[in-house]
């Protein structure tokens, strides 16, 4: 029994939410209006969820314990879940219904909340990339934490796992901030936390077999006003930006040095 | 109305979601572990062993193996895939991957049980590579033209040649060589009396001889192998005595969809950079795709691919499926893609005006490797007879050969 008690507190089940998003570097303007051109767009997983998928891997490598993929949206594409088993998750679920088109922070983070409690209730760590590749709303994990009432701990660059507590390294404004808190608790980790791993053949034959459920609102007893949104977006537009053209002559050193005060002036003076 | 197939069936493209997750993944493996280093890879002519060292940890050196041999276990669609792939950013880097193929088809196919223990394995993990070795200074196409010879010696075999065009010859361990063990009956059957041996590297009286510069696929470049005296015991002979002949021809109708994959990739990445760069360079104030000259040239060049590519996976699935049209199908692909991947080269090149043929402009080299596409693994002129008798056979049960 103790033995079991042991090695389930040093075993975390891991949840990683995972959004899918068109692949914004392949997103072109539209050269007169400006807006992205989705219908030419090819999806994918966001990075920062991928980090997070791989920060999930590596602590089930070091750990032990389970790695839970979920993902929500108007059309989940089962093959880029399958990515995430590849990189070594161990089961996937998602909920695909077409009123999260529009779900604004609060009700994907409702949507995730059910499909976790309906399908992973007994979890010790959710992780979430930061923001979104797409939307960068800062919004899901946050949200999490306080649908579960948990700790949260948002912006880390590095993470360890230990017996019912966690240590991350948070990026913030003027340098790194070390903070611990109890488990459960949300994680929302940033680009520069891993680099994402290639699924190795071997990993990619071995995702085929691994469970991935497809889940209805109904199944997680959710229904199409729950996921309502409070704001609504009215236009999404490109960023114009004109380019400077100037020209710096002279010996490259020198120019370096030139080309360094004006960017600092440019930004205010801050260095 | 499908002759001289059988049903419109017969033309099925059989796809799975796995084949697009790994494609994805060695995308990305091409793009950020080897486009960095193709400069460098053109100007030296040689593959960083670090490089072919990951490729072995994504398992990609251990495609079409059998699991118990410590391989992938994947049907072709994962090797066309592969290959292409990587085409599209290094075409030499997937020549290990040929050529292995050219040793390890022969060896599951013929071999024996011991020798599939034996060999097998260690290619598949990435930790040996091995080379194929018919071709000789006398005789390429003409395959029972060759002129190493193995006679019986001490209860083994004592092999004497030259072979030439070898791939992979500087890096390998294994070597399956063509050899004469017994005089051709007559004029007629001169691909008679052929028979296939495992020389090791390292074996005395065996050398790996002149590097020979190729115009294309640089970082892999064939060498000259002599066998002076060579001694192998009987249980290196693959498959029977004097089955060579028969098991180079299938071992080339095996491999030759890879030589297609290799010319898919390659058109692929003239398309894309041809496409790019006509949306960058401005001319008369306007971005080059604006001109129609421009515009046919790059619908001409899609056009083209995606047939090239239709038949490729079409071949493979064929080929996948075990289908005596595979063969006929495979040489159709090779034909007809590597024709596609020069006139996409060639495209490309105009398209890019002074900068696509300014060697460092990274674009002539397309045109340098589609001539290689063209001889290797059957010269084109050779495809179209291959085509011709398969057709005859398969249709007509009739042999025009
Ligand atoms: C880069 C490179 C790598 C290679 N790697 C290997 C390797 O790893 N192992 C190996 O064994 N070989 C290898 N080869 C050899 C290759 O397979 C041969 O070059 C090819 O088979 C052609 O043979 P050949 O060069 O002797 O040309 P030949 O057979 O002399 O042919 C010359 C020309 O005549 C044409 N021709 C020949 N016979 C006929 C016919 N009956 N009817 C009509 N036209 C005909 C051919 O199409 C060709 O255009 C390699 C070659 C190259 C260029």
């Amino acid at each position: 029994m103790g033995t079991y008690r042991m090695m389930s507190r040093t075993m975390p089940d891991i949840v990683v939410c995972v959004k899918q998003t068109v692949d914004v570097y392949q997103l072109k303007p539209h050269p007169e209006t400006l807006a992205p051109q989705l219908s030419q767009a090819q999806w994918k997983n966001s990075d920062f969820d991928l980090n997070a998928v791989e920060e999930a891997v590596r602590i089930k490598e070091k750990s032990g314990g389970k790695v839970v993929v979920v993902s929500v949206g108007p059309e989940v594409k089962q093959l880029l879940v399958r990515e995430c088993l590849a990189m070594g998750a161990d089961e996937a679920y998602i909920l695909s219904d077409p009123s999260l088109a529009q779900a604004d922070g609060a009700a994907t983070a409702k949507a995730l909340a059910a499909v976790i409690k309906t399908a992973s209730p007994k979890w010790d760590i959710i992780l979430c990339g930061e923001a979104s590749l797409d939307q960068n709303a800062y919004q899901t994990g946050p949200r999490l934490a306080e649908i579960f009432n948990v700790p949260h701990v948002s912006y880390v660059n590095k993470l360890e796992v230990g017996d019912r507590v966690l240590k991350a390294w948070r990026a913030v404004e003027d340098g790194v901030e070390v903070v611990s808190c109890s488990l459960p608790a949300v994680v929302t980790v940033g680009l520069e936390i891993n680099t994402p791993r290639l699924p190795s053949l071997l990993m990619i034959r071995a995702a085929q077999k691994k469970p991935l459920k497809e889940l209805s609102l109904n199944d997680v007893g959710l229904t199409k006003d729950d996921l309502m949104p409070r704001a609504e977006t009215l236009e999404v537009k490109a960023l114009k930006t004109e380019r400077r053209r100037q020209v710096f002559e002279g010996k490259v050193e020198e120019l370096a040095e030139k080309l360094a005060e004006r960017i600092i002036a440019h930004m205010g003076g801050r260095r | 109305m499908v002759f001289p197939f059988s049903s419109v069936f017969d033309f099925a493209v059989e796809m799975k979601e796995e084949y697009e997750i790994f494609r994805k993944s060695v995308r990305a493996f091409a793009e950020k572990e080897i486009e960095p280093l193709v400069k460098e890879i053109e100007r030296t002519n040689t593959i960083p062993p670090a490089l072919l060292k990951k490729a072995a940890e994504q398992g990609y050196l251990g495609l079409g193996i059998p699991e118990t041999y410590d391989g992938q276990g994947t049907d072709m669609m994962y090797s066309t895939l592969f290959v292409e792939e990587v085409s599209r950013i290094c075409p030499a880097f997937t020549v290990a991957t040929l050529v292995g193929v050219l040793f390890t088809y022969p060896v599951m196919v013929y071999g024996t049980e011991e020798q599939k223990r034996k060999y097998l394995p260690p290619i598949a993990r990435g930790e040996k590579f091995a080379a194929h070795a018919t071709t000789e200074p006398g005789a390429g196409t003409d395959v029972a033209g060759i002129e190493t010879t193995a006679k019986r010696k001490n209860g083994g075999w004592e092999i004497n040649g030259r072979k030439y065009f070898i791939s992979g010859a500087d890096k390998a361990d294994y070597f399956i060589v063509l050899a004469r063990t017994s005089p051709p009956p007559s004029r007629k059957e001169r691909h008679k009396g052929l028979s296939f041996f495992i020389v090791e590297r390292g074996t005395p009286g065996f050398r790996v001889g002149e590097k020979i510069e190729v115009i294309g696929i640089r970082g892999s470049h064939p060498c000259e192998v002599i066998l002076d005296n060579v001694y192998v015991p009987e249980e290196n002979m693959v498959g029977e005595e004097g089955q060579g002949f028969k098991i180079a021809m299938d071992t080339y109708d095996h491999g030759r969809i890879g030589v297609a994959a290799q010319a898919v990739g390659v058109a692929q990445a003239c398309l894309e950079k041809a496409l790019q760069y006509s949306l960058q360079r401005r001319v008369f104030e306007r971005p080059l795709i604006y001109f129609q000259a421009v515009q046919f040239h790059v619908s001409e060049m899609l056009t083209m691919l995606e047939g090239a590519r239709l038949m490729l996976y079409w071949a493979t699935t064929l080929a996948n499926k075990n289908r005596p049209e595979a063969v006929m199908a495979a040489s159709m692909a090779k034909l007809y893609a590597t024709e596609v991947a020069e006139k996409a080269a060639l495209k490309a090149i105009t398209v890019h005006g002074g900068v696509g043929v300014a060697t460092d402009g990274m674009v002539e080299r397309f045109l340098r490797d589609s001539q290689v596409f063209k001889i290797y693994e059957g010269a084109n002129d050779i495809q179209k007879l291959v085509i011709l008798r398969q057709m005859m056979k398969t249709a007509f049960g009739m042999d025009v050969d």
